[in-house]
């Protein structure tokens, strides 16, 4: 009796809509071919505005660090069990050209693989001291900081240096290399 | 708190009652859709990395920019053809599928390997999918050969199963999601759609079983919580369908009671007892129900389905009451329907959504739901959200709000560049021909000359051991004191020999004379060796300054076309960005009418929806009172 009274019941406003939809019927498919239309012209303005982006990035990136002198530091994570990452500074020639303090969601990233660029700027070519410290927490959730440096050595081409957080499962500490890339 | 516990607390009874209601189940598949784009985690270019690191904050914009470039200036030459797949993946991720499709295709045209083809097969079944192309979408997957790695099994299985289920071959999706061999935290969601799977094609006992499974996880997150609550939701409303109610009850009890399934299960249970004819049992999830937002349409049949247990109970009186309040609430619910969309066609909801960022550009994607506007007009903004029509707009309207503001910002910023480029040129002419006229002075003989008279000169020093030659200017001033004073002393030695003052003295200058000799040898060795250092040093320069003069000549030359091409390209780009922002401003505006239109769509087929179940609830109340009017109420009735 119930499940009658409900069916009944539920029929009046179906009946209104279903009679509310077919009235509006056409300009629905109008509206829906409309949308498809804009749908694409959002895709494309995307795609356009994509392009000129990255015209516009390499443009900043010639002007601004030409590769001769273009020197870039990169920061990335390998495991990450032993070292919960909170900052790395980065200290050029004594001068500190980096402070980065990394979010829940950056750390994330960088476990997943993600690799960062922390500083990019310019330098002549020869050799120059880097010196990176990173701070977090390291084996028992203790406050940790270490430092690592390096001489880079400078030519003619962009320097890439990569500053990498691994883990030393034997010794369970993390380890922190500097490594350049060519 | 789960609505088992909670009937608990309200009423204490236990769940023994029947349903017989009807809902369709809803598949599940969104949540684990975002697959791996990206070969096994090891970096072999830099910016590909960097690309990953925005990419896996779902920074879209920004990591097909940094690709784009990244492919442009050959950054991910170790990536190839990954980088093109991660490309399409992203594109696809950015709501961009023309391109990605187009990336996948091309993918699968080259003489690439079968696991990049197979990537490449999936993702273009997935696009297919999402346009409503199912065949097509099957027919992509079929092309799938050989081994397919795990970290992409789970996805493709899961799409497959979908799809099978969309087009009814249900046999079909069985054995494509039975025995899962894919990744372990994908078997929960392969089992509920095994589970529906079942369960349409009419194994009910089978299916529950699976959905019984999820229904007991231990989930961790919220995603799997969710799905929980989806199973249990399913097994409840698929026992009431075939008129198996106790056993439906205590799925739905499991039901998270503030989760987003919450609603529906409450309402199922309210009809289970109904249906049971153990009214009493109906009333404290119906009641739970009513208290809350009447935009719901579970909420607006809760209300009837209150009144109509009252009524069942005999209690005319409640009924009567609760009848009239249904009325009241639809009427009220309506009309403040009828408000918010017209406020929303006022432009209430846009202007609320640019005020939220006036702060800056900021890409569309990283809004979450607790930074959306408070908008007193429009207090259905969360429940529309879940409508999938007005969520699609309002992603494509952030997308565009953003590309507004960026191409805002490089409209003012370009000049900049053009600037830079101006000050580097004047800075560049008044150096240019002080660097020439001294590369022009540069005589390396000269210098090569001049670089062996000085080896030859150490090299005497060192043959003669004449280490005073390699004295300090100070030393050497020490000594031509001590020298005078002496010649004072002996002076004055020979005119009193006996004077014991001048002997001693004489005495203490040869002591320090001898003092000064000694330090001026100590520091020869190494003096002799930093000399030598030097002259090497000088040597090395000397041979690579031809090669350098050539190479400065050749950067002058360079650098006059680089400054030349650097102009003629911020000129353009500023042409093509004057070109897009007015396209980008009219796509805006539309897409922000488009956004008005779904949302205003949707309050209005809610608000026809409540008219007519107030029609319906007058009517009852109309029944109630002839019912009344006709015979003396049963029972006395008791205050709620």
């Amino acid at each position: 009796m119930f499940n009658k009274l409900l069916i009944s019941a539920f029929s009046i406003p179906l009946v209104c809509l279903t009679v509310a939809i077919a009235g509006v019927d056409e300009i629905l498919v109008n509206e829906e071919q409309e949308f498809k239309n804009l749908d694409q012209e959002i895709q494309g303005l995307k795609q356009e505005v994509l392009e000129l982006n990255r015209d516009l990035y390499i443009l900043e990136e010639e002007l601004l660090y030409p590769s001769s002198t273009q020197v870039a530091v990169f920061v990335s994570v390998d495991v990450g069990e032993f070292f919960d990452l909170d900052s790395v500074q980065v200290v050029l020639n004594e001068k500190v050209v980096a402070n980065y303090l990394y979010t829940e969601r950056e750390v994330d990233a960088l476990l997943r693989g993600g690799v960062h660029q922390i500083y990019i700027g310019n330098l002549p070519s020869g050799e120059h001291e880097l010196v990176a410290y990173f701070v977090g927490r390291g084996p028992n959730g203790r406050d940790f900081k270490r430092g690592a440096n390096r001489i880079i050595d400078k030519g003619l081409g962009a320097k890439y240096v990569e500053l990498k957080i691994t883990d030393r499962t034997a010794k369970h500490q993390p380890d922190f290399v500097v490594k350049e890339w060519e | 708190m789960f609505i088992s516990s909670f009937i608990r607390v309200i009423c204490n009874i236990k769940a023994k009652l029947a349903l017989a209601f009807c809902i369709c189940m809803v598949l599940i598949f969104s949540a684990v859709s975002q697959a791996n784009l990206q070969e096994p985690n090891i970096v072999r270019d830099l910016h590909y990395g960097e690309v990953l690191f925005h990419f896996y904050q779902e920074d879209y914009f920004t990591s097909i920019v940094h690709l784009l470039a990244a492919r442009e200036l050959n950054r991910t030459t170790n990536h190839i053809p990954y980088d093109e797949l991660l490309l399409g993946g992203i594109d696809l991720s950015y709501g961009l599928h023309k391109e990605a499709s187009r990336i996948f295709q091309k993918l699968l045209q080259g003489n690439v390997r079968e696991t990049i083809k197979n990537r490449a097969y999936y993702y273009l079944a997935k696009i297919y999918f999402q346009r409503g192309y199912v065949d097509e979408a099957e027919a992509f997957l079929k092309n799938v050969r050989g081994p397919v790695q795990e970290r992409i099994f789970g996805d493709l299985k899961l799409l497959m199963g979908q799809i099978y289920l969309t087009q009814g071959k249900y046999d079909d999706a069985i054995s494509s999601l039975t025995k899962w061999k894919g990744p372990k935290e994908y078997k929960h969601y392969a089992n509920y759609n095994l589970g529906v799977a079942y369960t349409k094609r009419g194994d009910i006992d089978e299916g529950i079983e699976y959905l019984r499974d999820v229904g007991k996880i231990k989930a961790k997150t919220e995603s799997l919580r969710t799905l929980r609550d989806k199973s249990n939701l399913a097994s409840g409303l698929t026992l009431i369908q075939n008129d198996r109610p106790a056993e439906a009850i205590k799925y739905l009890e499991k039901v998270r009671l503030q989760g987003l399934y919450s609603n529906l299960a409450l309402l199922g249970i309210g009809w289970a007892n109904t249906d049971a004819e153990k009214h009493q049992y109906a009333l404290a999830p119906l009641m739970e129900l009513r208290n809350r937002s009447a935009y719901h349409p579970e909420v607006q049949e809760g209300i009837l389905a209150l009144a109509h247990a009252y009524s069942q109970m005999g209690l005319r009186g409640r009924a009567v009451k609760a009848y009239e309040q249904a009325a009241e609430i639809y009427l009220k619910e309506a009309k403040e329907l009828a408000q918010s969309a017209a406020a929303i066609e006022q432009g209430n909801l846009v202007n609320a959504l640019l005020e939220r960022t006036k702060g800056g550009p900021q890409m569309g994607w990283f809004w979450t739901l607790r930074d959306l506007p408070e908008i007193p007009e429009v207090k259905y903004f969360t429940e529309l959200l879940a409508e999938h029509e007005f969520h699609e707009a309002l992603k494509n309207f952030r997308d565009l709000l953003f590309l507004k503001k960026n191409l805002e910002y490089w409209n003012e910023n370009i000049e900049i560049y053009l600037t830079m480029l101006e000050t580097r040129k004047t800075r560049y002419q008044k150096y240019l021909p002080l660097v020439k006229k001294r590369l022009e002075e540069l005589d390396i003989t000269k210098l090569n000359v001049q670089r062996d008279s000085l080896s030859s000169l150490i090299d005497d020093i060192e043959d003669g051991n004449e280490y005073l030659k390699l004295a300090t200017v100070e030393e050497k001033q020490k000594l031509q004191k001590i020298h005078e004073i002496s010649k004072s002393l002996n002076k004055l030695h020979l005119k009193d020999p006996d004077n014991p003052k001048v002997k001693q003295m004489l005495e203490k200058i040869n002591l320090l004379e001898g003092v000064v000799h000694w330090n001026i040898h100590k520091e020869y060795i190494s003096r002799k060796w930093q000399h030598k250092q030097d002259i090497t040093e000088v040597s090395k320069h000397l041979r690579v300054t031809p090669g350098k003069s050539l190479s400065i000549n050749e950067a002058i030359k360079k650098s006059v076309k680089d400054f030349d091409s650097l102009e003629l390209r911020i000129h353009a780009l500023r042409k093509e960005i004057k070109r897009l922002l007015p396209i980008a401003n009219r796509v805006f505006e539309a897409q922000s009418r488009y956004l008005e239109y779904v949302a205003v769509k949707e309050l209005k087929r809610r608000e026809t929806i409540l008219v007519g179940y107030e029609n319906h609830a007058r009517v009852a109340l109309a029944a109630a009172y002839d019912h009344a009017a006709s015979q003396p109420p049963k029972i006395e009735e008791e205050e709620e």
